[in-house]
């Protein structure tokens, strides 16, 4: 106290992480803090210059963020207005929106709040200065490399899993910087619980690294590309894996962790359960790795593992509820739910349980089936990013600020504490995020109305596709002016934060003990047991269930990780290994050839234009379904697909059976302009493809690298006496482009027969990437 | 004292934060668990194992395959109920000409399947226009039902043998027919030859 109360230091000295004051011999054991020989120090110093870079990186991108999803909103309702430019596609853009919030936002959001709460609640500075600003900088590339690439058709693609394996290697890199640093600061902490959020955080920051690591299942085919290393299902069943689990561990689990240092805070008052936040912890993390199959009901997955994800759903939702039944009992006792920061904790709290109940409701598998892939994913998504995680940013920001004021109160800076922020900014992005997630729900009723209604006698009662397009168009605009009020509101928001609520530029001395009344929980009474062994036994008995050996458990705080990440490790074992091995139970009579190499080059441009982030390739065993798309996808179908394009949204219609369905000239004239055929479609032009010659070079490059025909070519070839290796890799070359000439020439021949033209722009039609892509589409579904 | 009593003592004092600890000021209430919150944790514990044991016990029939096709076996039930199992001919095109309802059953998967080729008033898009009195390969009515199974133009119009029902191929013929003189406005210039007939 004798340091705060002599005034702020301006420029105090950060205290060396080999700080004489601590004994460092004693870390060396496994419990480095005796009971009763350690205090709580009153006051420490934290570098606050971190926290300020993150937080400040958060809201600049959040503004991008914001500002390139009403872009991305346009572009999907008025195609033509990137008509020419490929790069600005949908396909190609929309992944620029997403990684940017995810990488960009979120991460950096999540950052601020746990650098600035590892600090306080471990009484000292992260262990390494050095490396917080490395994990800084490296990370802000992440999130720009995330972001830039897909414009220009690098992509793994499969949604929300663009980023090629270099990125998420250099993530997973700059995050074990993250753990290295943040571990280092747990052990060498000046307290001797670890307290409940510092749990999330050491989960996160193990946990992380590990998913990272199954989206690099890869194989490298140029030194900036690569394909999965698992096909098919099983690539699916890793995909969303990982999807599922960084969104757990980078989202959610840390920003519990804040939410339990800052509403306590920000209601004046203990946190209300001790024991819910426990189970909370344990449920959270240990039930929620196992969930992710829920995202592939009605897919070739194996039955067998879209079933453990539909009981670990189940199982979940009341884990997912548990800190904000404890966020809000806490804000309730302290009446704090609607003011000052506690109102931005109970709009995040109450998103993020809406959030949880939808994804809940979603995953189970009777609603998934009409639910799926409609505007309602979307919704939820949105509904998690705008609300929950933005809001317990500024929440958290907020109450970093006033304690910040609270300290130099007592230097008698008064007129720093007296600025509010303003409540109309609070109220105008919670009606902002009501009036943008509302139409999307809205919009998406209306898709699964539209696509599973069935009249009186049994058969679809919309038969075109395209008037689930039309029907939701009005509340797909509706939710860009509610954007809009949002995005208003946040850059108000924004303008106050930095101004007013950003941590210091360098270091700062604070205080470690909360000014204010803190109650005290009442205590039973306790007896004299030692003369009653049953007795005793019950009061043994009563230590477990009080938790007593938890609150032991909590002076090895690494412990929490570790189980985290183990568990996690299992669940890929168990979840996708069986998967990835026999990529759904295939009827070998019935299974697909593999694609030709035209055919293969078509799939690449099929990934590179982000077609799967509107067009699904998974007719689901549903009646609606079947009547409209065909015979259902099975594994028999996807035995090669790498990667696969199940897709996750229809903003147009599957095509899982779509060889056949169309004429080649109807492609054709659809690609070229899809409004041509249809004046309500909402595709961009792909007239591009047919104004590119196919690259022969590197049709046999990604054939040869990727294909497994190549190798009974070579035996074929090796078996008439040739050991000449470059004489055999002529042939094989000859043979590959033999074949994409011959089949090309056959579906330009039906295009131009059926009245297309012989040349577009200079390119010949049988040399165009538009042939590649129809070759590919008219062999969708066709292979048994 | 024993050691089972020095025991439980330390326990205690460890226990001490519980309550009365402060970390960066926050303390803990031992608020214990709400009685809801436990009830459907618990409840979601108990169903979870029936669940996987009702689906992957062993027993047959309850896979979601089985499911689908129970689904498609009732639909098509219900619409033999109502139509029968009509026959690949043009008096079975004919007869349903006059019933609007059908006619209707029709139109939907016209929409559905031709519509892209043929607009979705039949005016004709890649394909020929339907809504004149031109046919490029039709001179009655059963030559509708020998276009949809064999296709015509070289492939430009498919064949939907094996991708529409039988039913399915004599209302959309029904409907097509009914097109005949309606002249969709906007419509493609007339080709191939006159009909008079139906």
């Amino acid at each position: 106290m004798s340091d705060a109360e002599s005034g702020i230091p301006t420029r105090p000295e950060i205290p060396s992480p080999l700080d004489p004051g601590v004994d460092h011999s004693a870390t060396a054991d496994r419990d480095p803090f005796p009971a009763g020989t350690v205090t709580t120090p009153d006051a420490a110093i934290i570098d606050s210059a971190i926290v300020r870079r993150f937080a400040a990186a958060a809201l600049v991108w959040a503004v991008a963020v914001m500002v390139l999803g009403m872009l991305v909103g346009l572009i999907q309702l008025l195609p033509e207005s990137v008509a020419g430019l490929p790069a600005l596609g949908y396909g190609r853009m929309r992944p620029v929106h997403t990684n940017l919030a995810v990488y960009g936002f979120l991460a950096n959001a999540t950052f601020a709040l746990m650098y600035h709460s590892t600090q306080r609640l471990c009484g000292r500075a992260m262990f390494s200065g050095g490396l917080s600003r490395m994990h800084f900088y490296g990370w802000q590339c992440v999130a720009l490399g995330a972001a830039v690439v897909t414009p220009f058709g690098i992509t793994q693609g499969k949604p929300l899993g663009e980023t090629e394996w270099w990125i998420d290697a250099a993530a997973g890199v700059v995050w074990l910087l993250f753990t290295a640093n943040f571990i280092a600061t747990l052990r060498h902490r000046s307290v001797p619980s670890a307290y409940i959020s510092l749990w999330f955080y050491t989960a996160s920051a193990v946990a992380v690294p590990i998913v990272l690591l199954t989206m690099l299942a890869v194989d490298v085919v140029t030194a900036s590309t690569s394909v999965p290393a698992a096909a098919g299902a099983g690539d699916a069943a890793l995909h969303w894996f990982g999807v599922h689990n960084l969104m757990l561990f980078l989202g959610t689990v840390p920003l519990m962790g804040a939410m339990y240092h800052y509403v306590p805070l920000a209601a004046g008052r203990p946190l209300a359960s001790y024991p819910l936040a426990v189970v909370h912890f344990w449920t959270l993390t240990l039930i929620g790795v196992w969930v992710s199959p829920r995202y592939l009901h009605y897919t070739p997955l194996p039955e067998w593992i879209q079933s453990t994800g539909m009981i670990f759903n189940l199982m979940w939702w009341m884990p997912t509820l548990a800190g904000v039944v404890n966020g809000l009992s806490t804000l309730r006792r302290g009446g704090q739910l609607f003011r000052g920061p506690g109102l931005y904790f109970t709009a995040a709290l109450t998103a993020y349980a809406v959030y949880c109940t939808a994804g809940f409701l979603a995953g189970i598998k009777s609603l998934d089936a009409t639910l799926r892939y409609t505007d309602v994913v979307l919704a939820n998504r949105h509904l998690w990013m705008m609300g929950w995680v933005t809001l317990s940013l500024i929440g958290g920001l907020l109450v970093i600020r006033s304690r910040r004021l609270a300290m130099l109160e007592e230097s008698d800076d008064r007129e720093a504490s007296a600025r509010h922020m303003p409540t109309w900014i609070g109220i105008a992005l919670i009606v902002g995020l009501v009036a943008y997630v509302v139409p999307l729900y809205v919009s998406g009723f209306i898709q699964a109305d539209r696509w599973f209604a069935l009249d009186e006698v049994g058969n679809l009662r919309h038969p075109e596709f395209i008037t689930s397009v039309t029907d939701a168009r009005p509340w797909r605009l509706a939710r860009l002016f509610g954007g809009g009020v949002y995005l208003a509101a946040f850059v108000a928001a924004g303008w106050w934060l930095v101004r007013q609520a950003l941590p210091s530029r360098t270091i700062e001395r604070v205080r470690l003990t909360a000014s204010g009344a803190i109650e005290s929980a009442p205590r039973a009474p306790r007896h004299d047991l030692r003369d009653a062994p049953v007795l005793e036994a019950a009061r043994r008995l009563q230590s477990v269930t009080n938790l007593a050996w938890h609150t032991r458990y909590e002076r090895h705080p690494g412990r929490f990780g570790w189980l985290a990440g183990g568990v996690l490790a299992i669940a890929i074992v168990f979840q996708t290994l069986p998967a990835v091995i026999y990529g759904g139970v295939i009827d070998e009579a019935n299974v697909a050839g593999v694609l030709t190499p035209l055919e293969a080059h078509g799939r690449r441009i099929y990934v590179r234009e982000g077609c799967v982030q509107c067009h699904t390739q998974n007719v689901r065993p549903l009646v609606a379904e079947s009547k409209r798309y065909g015979i259902p996808t099975t594994a028999a179908d996807v035995p090669d697909e790498r990667p696969h394009q199940w897709g996750h949204r229809r903003v147009g219609p599957d095509l899982g059976r779509e060889g056949g369905r169309q004429t080649s000239l109807w492609h054709w004239q659809h690609l070229e302009d899809p409004r041509f055929v249809n004046d309500a479609s909402l595709m961009p032009r792909f007239a591009h493809l047919s104004r590119t010659a196919i690259d022969l070079d590197a049709v046999v490059d990604f054939y040869e690298d990727t294909s497994e025909a190549i190798d009974d070519v070579l035996e074929t070839d090796g078996g008439d006496g040739s050991d000449n290796g470059d004489e055999i890799e002529r042939v094989i070359r000859d043979e590959i482009v033999e074949s994409v000439r011959a089949q090309a020439q056959a579906v330009a021949a039906d295009v131009v027969s059926q009245g297309g033209p012989l040349s577009t722009g200079g390119i010949m039609t049988f040399d165009s990437e538009t042939i590649a892509l129809i070759a590919y589409l008219q062999r969708l579904g066709t292979q048994n | 004292m024993n050691d089972t009593d020095v025991k439980s003592a330390e326990a205690d004092k460890v226990a001490e934060p519980f309550h009365g600890h402060t970390s960066d000021g926050i303390r803990c209430q031992d608020g214990g668990i709400p009685g809801w919150w436990r009830a459907a944790f618990v409840a979601s514990i108990v169903v979870s194992p029936f669940y996987m044991l009702y689906l992957h016990g062993g027993a047959s029939g309850r896979g979601t395959m089985d499911a689908f096709d129970r689904a498609i076996a009732a639909n098509m039930q219900q619409q033999m109920e109502q139509l029968g199992e009509l026959e690949l001919t043009g008096d079975s095109v004919g007869r349903f000409m006059d019933e609007p309802a059908w006619l209707q059953v029709g139109k939907g998967i016209f929409r559905g399947k031709c519509a892209s080729c043929h607009g979705g008033d039949g005016g004709g898009i890649v394909g020929p226009n339907l809504t004149d009195d031109h046919y490029k390969n039709i001179r009655d009515l059963d030559d509708f039902i020998a276009i949809l199974q064999s296709g015509a133009a070289g492939g430009a119009m498919p064949s939907w043998s094996g991708k529409l029902s039988d039913n399915d191929m004599v209302l959309v013929s029904a409907y097509v027919a009914s097109l005949k003189g309606t002249y969709a406005p906007g419509g493609k210039a007339a080709e191939g030859e006159i009909v008079e007939r139906w």
